[in-house]
C-alpha cells in the first residue's frame, strides 16, 4: 500500500491548458502566428494554422503510440513579461525565440513541429528522447537570453523556461497529456526563479524517492535501538560465562586441591568475575556509544530529509495555488473523535452507534453470503 | 485531555449547527480524519464534511450519447444541473429512482447502478477531501432500500472513502437534531415520503412508513390538473418541477404563481396557482394517514408527546405553508398535533450523517474497513 504522505505532483491538477480553445484560434487573428519548425534541409517557409499544426502534432503522437517509437515535447514560455502589460514585447520576442529553436534543431538535426504564440512555445520532436531534447532546450534558453528585439528595451532581462514531457515512461499517454506534462515542467521551472528545464515526471520521481528514503531511514532506527540493547548484552553474557566455566573446568582438573591451591581458585575465580564485569561494562557502554553516533547520524539525516521535503512540498503548494491545483479542504480533526462521555445522553446515542454498526456488520456478512 | 476532548466537542458542534463556517479554522493543518455525511437522494445528493465544505448537486447523471457529442460537451460525464440541461445530447440517468425501487428486473438497472455509482464518486470529491486524509463517511440510504442497492452504494463508496457505513435517512435527520426520543420525522424526498418513529433505541421496520406520495408526485398530479385546466399549453415534468421549484405553496393566500408556457410555439403566461397548490396539498393526507398509524400503534401513555414532537425535513418540506396544512389535518385527524420544519431542509440527512460519522467510535470505523 502506498505511504499516505505520497502525493502526486500531477494529482487533481486543473491546469489553464495550453491546448484551451482559447490559445489555439485560427492564424489570421490577433493572437498566435503559427509557423512549422520544418527539415533543416527546408527553412521555414510553409505557413500552417494552429489547428493544422497542432494536428499534424496529433498524427504524429498517434504514429509514435502505434509504432512505439519515442516522441518527446517541448514547452518555453517567457519568464516575466506578464500578458497584460507587456504584450507588444511578448509578439516581439516570442517569434524571435521561436527562431532560436528552429536554430538550435537545425544545428542539432533535429526534426521537429511547432507552433508558437504570445505565451508559449510547444515543439515535439518524434524519435527525440528526454535527455537530448533536454540538451536542446537549454541551448535554446542559452540563445534566448540573448536574444535582442526592436521594441524592447536593451536592458531588459529576457529569460526563459521550458518543461519537458516523453512517452518513455509506462501508462497510457495522449497528446493531451503529453503536453500537459510539459506545461507543468515549465510552470514548476518559472515558479522556481526561471531559465530552468525541468522534467515535472522527474520532480514527482525525486519527491518519491525523498520519501522513500526517509521512510526506510526512520524504519532503521526503530530497528536499530529495539536490537542495540538485548543483542550487545547477549552476546557479551555468553561468552564471558563460556570462560568462567573453561576456568572452573581447569581447577576441576586437580583431584586433590590443598588449601592453597582452593584459595587460589576462589582468589581466581572472584578475579575473573570483577575483571569481566569491568570488561563487560566498557565494552557495553563503547558500542553503545558507537551505535548512538550512528544513530544520531542517521537522526540528522533524516531530519534534513524530512526538511528538504518539507520544502519541496510547500513549494509545489505555492505552485498549486498559483496554478489554481485544489488540494483539498484539511478537515479539522486530526484523529478518530468518537462520542464524548460528558454528553447528557452519551449512553443512548452509543446504543444507537452499536446498533448501526451491527447492522452494518450485518449487512457486510449478507453481501458476502450472497456473494458465496 | 478531558479539555481538548470538549474543545474538540465544541468543534463539532459549530460545525453541525453553521456548516461552513468552520472551513477555515485551521487551514494549516495538512493531515487528519475527514468525515462525510451524504445524502443519497432521489431529486438531490448532499454532503456535509468536517472541513467544513457542504455540497449538493441535482441527482442527474449523464454520458454523451455518441462521438459527435462528446467532442462538443468535452467530458465523458455530466453531473447535476449541467447534466439535466445537456440531456438531449446525453444518456440521461436520474439514478436514484431506479435504485431506490425494489424491482431489479427494470431496464437499464445496470446502467443506472453505474450512474450512481459516477454520482456518488462526484459528491465526494465536491467534499475536497485532501490526499493525505482519512475519509469516513455515512451515507443515508432510505429505510427500505434493497441489498443490492446499498451492495452498490457500498462498493462506490469503498473506492473514495477509508471506511463507509450506512444508515436510514430520517433517523440521520433526528440524529442530527438531537431529538432521539418520541419525534416523529417526516423527511419528503423526491421519490418517497419516508416517515420514521423514533423512541430512544434504533427504528426498527414497525417504526418506518414508505408512501409514494412525493416530490415526484405532485410533479405528476400537477402536469395531470394542467392538462385539465390548461389543455393548450405545452410543457414537460421538468418545466413543471422548475414552477413547482419555484412557487409551490399549499395556502390560500399566496401572490399568483404566474408561468410562461408555450401555445403552438408562442410563449404564454398562465395562472398556475390553483393546480399547483391543488397538486401540493394532495401528499397531506397520505403523510397524515401514515403519521396516524405510527401514533395509533405507540404507547398510549406518550401518544400526546409524540404528536405533539412532528419534524418535517426533505427537499419537499420547502412547500409553503406545508407544516401548518399538516397540523390542520392532524387535527382532523387525529386531534391535534405540532409539527416543525427543520431549519435546512437541504442538508438536515447529511448534518445528521455527519455527526453520527463524528460520534462513532474507532474500533467500529476500523471494523469496516
Amino acid at each position: 500500500m502506498p505511504s499516505p504522505r505520497r502525493s502526486s505532483v500531477r494529482s487533481g491538477v486543473e491546469r489553464t491548458p495550453i491546448l484551451a480553445p482559447a490559445h489555439v484560434t485560427s492564424s489570421g487573428t490577433a493572437t498566435p502566428t503559427t509557423e512549422a519548425a520544418a527539415t533543416p534541409a527546408t527553412p521555414p517557409k510553409q505557413r500552417l494554422s494552429t489547428h493544422q499544426m497542432l494536428h499534424l502534432m496529433r498524427l504524429e503522437m498517434d504514429r509514435a503510440l502505434k509504432h512505439g517509437y519515442p516522441i518527446s515535447a517541448l514547452v518555453v514560455g517567457l519568464d516575466g513579461f506578464d500578458e497584460g502589460h507587456h504584450l507588444p514585447w511578448r509578439r516581439a520576442l516570442m517569434p524571435a525565440i521561436f527562431q532560436e529553436l528552429k536554430t538550435v534543431t537545425f544545428q542539432n538535426d533535429v526534426r521537429g513541429l511547432g507552433v508558437w504564440t504570445e505565451r508559449f512555445q510547444l515543439a515535439i520532436f518524434p524519435h527525440v528522447t528526454p535527455d537530448r531534447l533536454l540538451v536542446l532546450a537549454n541551448q535554446v534558453l542559452e540563445r534566448a537570453a540573448a536574444v535582442r528585439v526592436t521594441g524592447v528595451p536593451e536592458g531588459e532581462k529576457i529569460s526563459c523556461s521550458a518543461g519537458i514531457a516523453h512517452n518513455l515512461h509506462p501508462g497510457p499517454l495522449s497528446f493531451e497529456t503529453l503536453v500537459e506534462e510539459a506545461e507543468t515542467g515549465m510552470g514548476l521551472a518559472q515558479s522556481g526563479g526561471g531559465a530552468k528545464v525541468v522534467q515535472a515526471r522527474e520532480v514527482e520521481r525525486e519527491l518519491d524517492k525523498l520519501r522513500d528514503e526517509v521512510d526506510s531511514q526512520i524504519a532503521e532506527i526503530q530497528q536499530f535501538q529495539s536490537q542495540m540493547f538485548g543483542d550487545v548484552e547477549n552476546k557479551e553474557e555468553l561468552w564471558g560465562n563460556q570462560l568462567l566455566s573453561k576456568v572452573i573446568e581447569l581447577f576441576k582438573r586437580e583431584p586433590e586441591k590443598s588449601e592453597g591451591v582452593l584459595r587460589v581458585e576462589k582468589e581466581v575465580i572472584a578475579l575473573l568475575k570483577s575483571e569481566l564485569a569491568v570488561w563487560r561494562e566498557t565494552s557495553t557502554v563503547g558500542q553503545m556509544i558507537e551505535r548512538q553516533k550512528q544513530i544520531e547520524m542517521l537522526e540528522r539525516r533524516v531530519s534534513k530529509l524530512t526538511e528538504s521535503l518539507g520544502l519541496t512540498e510547500t513549494e509545489l503548494k505555492r505552485i498549486a495555488q498559483m496554478k489554481s491545483i485544489d488540494l483539498g479542504v484539511s478537515s479539522i480533526y486530526r484523529t478518530i473523535q468518537g462520542l464524548s462521555g460528558d454528553e447528557g445522553n452519551a449512553e443512548q446515542k452509543k446504543e444507537m452507534l452499536k446498533n448501526i454498526f451491527q447492522a452494518n456488520m450485518d449487512l457486510r456478512g449478507q453481501l458476502a453470503a450472497l456473494k458465496t | 485531555m478531558s479539555e481538548s476532548k470538549n474543545k474538540k466537542k465544541q468543534d463539532a458542534g459549530e460545525e453541525t449547527e453553521m456548516g461552513v463556517s468552520t472551513a477555515t479554522a485551521e487551514p494549516q493543518k495538512t493531515e487528519g480524519v475527514l468525515y462525510l455525511g451524504i445524502d443519497f437522494g432521489t431529486s438531490h445528493t448532499s454532503v456535509a464534511a468536517s472541513n467544513g465544505v457542504r455540497e449538493t448537486i441535482s441527482s442527474h447523471v449523464g454520458y454523451p450519447k455518441d462521438v459527435v457529442s462528446r467532442k462538443l460537451l468535452k467530458k465523458d460525464v455530466l453531473f447535476g444541473d449541467e447534466a439535466l440541461e445537456k440531456r438531449l445530447s446525453l444518456n440521461f440517468y436520474r439514478p436514484l429512482e431506479i435504485l431506490k425501487t425494489k424491482d431489479h428486473g427494470v431496464e437499464d438497472f445496470d446502467a443506472n447502478l453505474k450512474a450512481a455509482q459516477d454520482l456518488l464518486r462526484e459528491i465526494i470529491r465536491l467534499a475536497k477531501p485532501r490526499k493525505d486524509e482519512l475519509v469516513y463517511g455515512v451515507i443515508g440510504v432510505p429505510a427500505q432500500a434493497s441489498i443490492h442497492s446499498k451492495d452498490a452504494i457500498i462498493k462506490t463508496a469503498k473506492q473514495a472513502l477509508d471506511s463507509v457505513m450506512l444508515c436510514s435517512e430520517p433517523f440521520a435527520v433526528a440524529y442530527g437534531l438531537d431529538m432521539l426520543d418520541d419525534v416523529l420525522v417526516i423527511d419528503i424526498g423526491a421519490g418517497t415520503t419516508d416517515l420514521c418513529r423514533m423512541h430512544g433505541t434504533m427504528p426498527e421496520e414497525s417504526d418506518q412508513i414508505t408512501i409514494y406520495h412525493a416530490g415526484d408526485w405532485v410533479d405528476n398530479r400537477f402536469a395531470e390538473l394542467m392538462v385539465e385546466a390548461h389543455p393548450e399549453a405545452q410543457f414537460t415534468i421538468q418545466m413543471l418541477k422548475e414552477i413547482k421549484e419555484r412557487n409551490s405553496s399549499v395556502d390560500e393566500r399566496v401572490e399568483p404563481a404566474l408561468a410562461e408556457l408555450p401555445v403552438n410555439g408562442k410563449p404564454t403566461e398562465f395562472d398556475v396557482t390553483n393546480e399547483l397548490r391543488q397538486a401540493c396539498q394532495g401528499i397531506v393526507p397520505p403523510i397524515v394517514e401514515g403519521l396516524k398509524k405510527l401514533v395509533s400503534t405507540f404507547d398510549p401513555e406518550f401518544q400526546k408527546r409524540l404528536k405533539n414532537r412532528v419534524l418535517l425535513a426533505g427537499g419537499g418540506s420547502q412547500i409553503r405553508g406545508l407544516h401548518l396544512a399538516i397540523e390542520r389535518e392532524m387535527h382532523k385527524q387525529l386531534g391535534g398535533g405540532k409539527c416543525m420544519r427543520i431549519q435546512e431542509p437541504v442538508y438536515g440527512g447529511s448534518n445528521g450523517a455527519l455527526k453520527i460519522a463524528h460520534d462513532m467510535p474507532a474500533e467500529y470505523w476500523e471494523k469496516l474497513k
